[in-house]
């Protein structure tokens, strides 16, 4: 959404002083914010896992944050303002304005055209607004873990009622996969940056041929793709 | 055990009254909690799981750690991975997690 030149630097996640930040980290920052802020507000749930204290770590941090949307939780104008996503927005600019709107666009154009034929509604569904590891603790499992209590409790509560999520990364779709999760369509994201939210030069984009996988302009390289993926309380049966 | 329980259920919401609502909901929940399990848990539960505000660490640390020794509870939950809703005083904190985690994509 930045279009970044170069990739933003890590910051420490827990300060004991003042972090300097440069204004892009400090947009980017505000964004995860208001996104929290947003899901509270939407009456979803933020959490996350502890792990496991060690004798050298005995208070630790949390290993892995959930943004979780219940069914029918769906963001307004007063309740975007409310989070603070619309100032963020506004330090972003026109273009990345521009860019986001056409994201949204086409992925509920792509919801609606994958869930439409299964007889869902995105907005009727559980909904991973977002899923994290905390990059100290990567590799145990913990995402995978908070989710799956997530979806638990989820059943409990809508019984029947399915989960949805959106990723781009090949290696979120193989752990959301292994939770049975299964991908019903994805299509190429029109953006001015590769994968890794990295601008690339005109040059050396691609022309998609119009109508492939849902985009009609000039996308980036390489392959940036935004899937949709269910997960059903009972698998459906196919012929 | 038996000198704690008194102590506890004196606490009146008067004394809470300070306090936001969330931290009221989640001390009254550990003292109902501590009456049905160990009180440990209870002690446990507001370090860990309950409100990470000074005011929680300060009921732990003088109204229940003290007289921990009583009781036969130890602190096992630590060593297994748990779960638990996020108050908002940890948003900054799991903003920056969200931050690290997505670097650098969009």
């Amino acid at each position: 959404m930045q279009a970044l030149a170069s990739p933003l630097p890590s910051i420490p996640i827990e300060a004991f002083e003042p972090v300097t930040l440069s204004a892009p980290q400090s947009a980017r920052l505000d964004f995860y914010l208001a996104l929290i802020k947003l899901t509270r507000l939407l009456s979803g749930s933020v959490t996350v896992t502890i792990p496991p204290c060690t004798p050298t770590d005995i208070d630790p941090l949390p290993g892995a944050v959930l943004l979780w949307l219940p069914p029918h939780a769906r963001p307004t104008v007063f309740l975007l303002w409310r989070s603070g996503f619309l100032y963020v927005l506004l330090r972003y600019g026109l273009t990345a304005i521009w860019h986001l709107y056409c994201f949204e666009r086409d992925l509920e154009t792509l919801n609606l055209s994958v869930l439409s034929p299964l007889g869902y509604k995105r907005e009727g569904c559980g909904f991973v607004f977002m899923l994290a590891a905390n990059p100290e603790y990567r590799g145990k499992s913990y995402a995978a873990l908070l989710l799956q209590r997530e979806i638990q409790v989820h059943r409990e509560h809508f019984p029947g009622v399915p989960v949805v999520l959106d990723t781009t990364t090949d290696q979120a779709l193989r752990v959301y996969e292994r939770l049975g999760f299964r991908e019903l369509g994805r299509r190429r994201i029109e953006a001015v940056t590769d994968a890794e939210g990295i601008k690339v030069p005109d040059a050396e984009r691609i022309k998609v041929p119009e109508g492939f996988e849902g985009s009609s302009r000039a996308t980036s390289k390489p392959e940036f793709s935004q899937r949709v993926l269910i997960l059903e309380h009972e698998p459906m049966q196919h012929d | 055990m038996n000198l704690l329980t008194p102590r506890l259920e004196s606490l009146e919401l008067s004394t809470f009254s300070k306090l936001d609502v969330d931290l009221k909901n989640t001390a009254f929940f550990l003292l109902a909690q501590s009456r049905e399990y160990k009180l440990g848990l209870a002690s446990h539960n507001l370090c860990n799981y309950g409100h990470p505000s000074y005011m929680a660490q300060l009921l732990s640390t003088y109204l229940i750690r003290p007289f921990l020794h009583l009781t036969n509870y130890s602190f096992p939950s630590n060593r297994m991975t748990s779960f638990r809703p996020a108050c908002k005083d940890e948003d900054p904190l799991l903003a920056r997690i969200l931050y690290n985690a997505f670097l650098p994509v969009w």
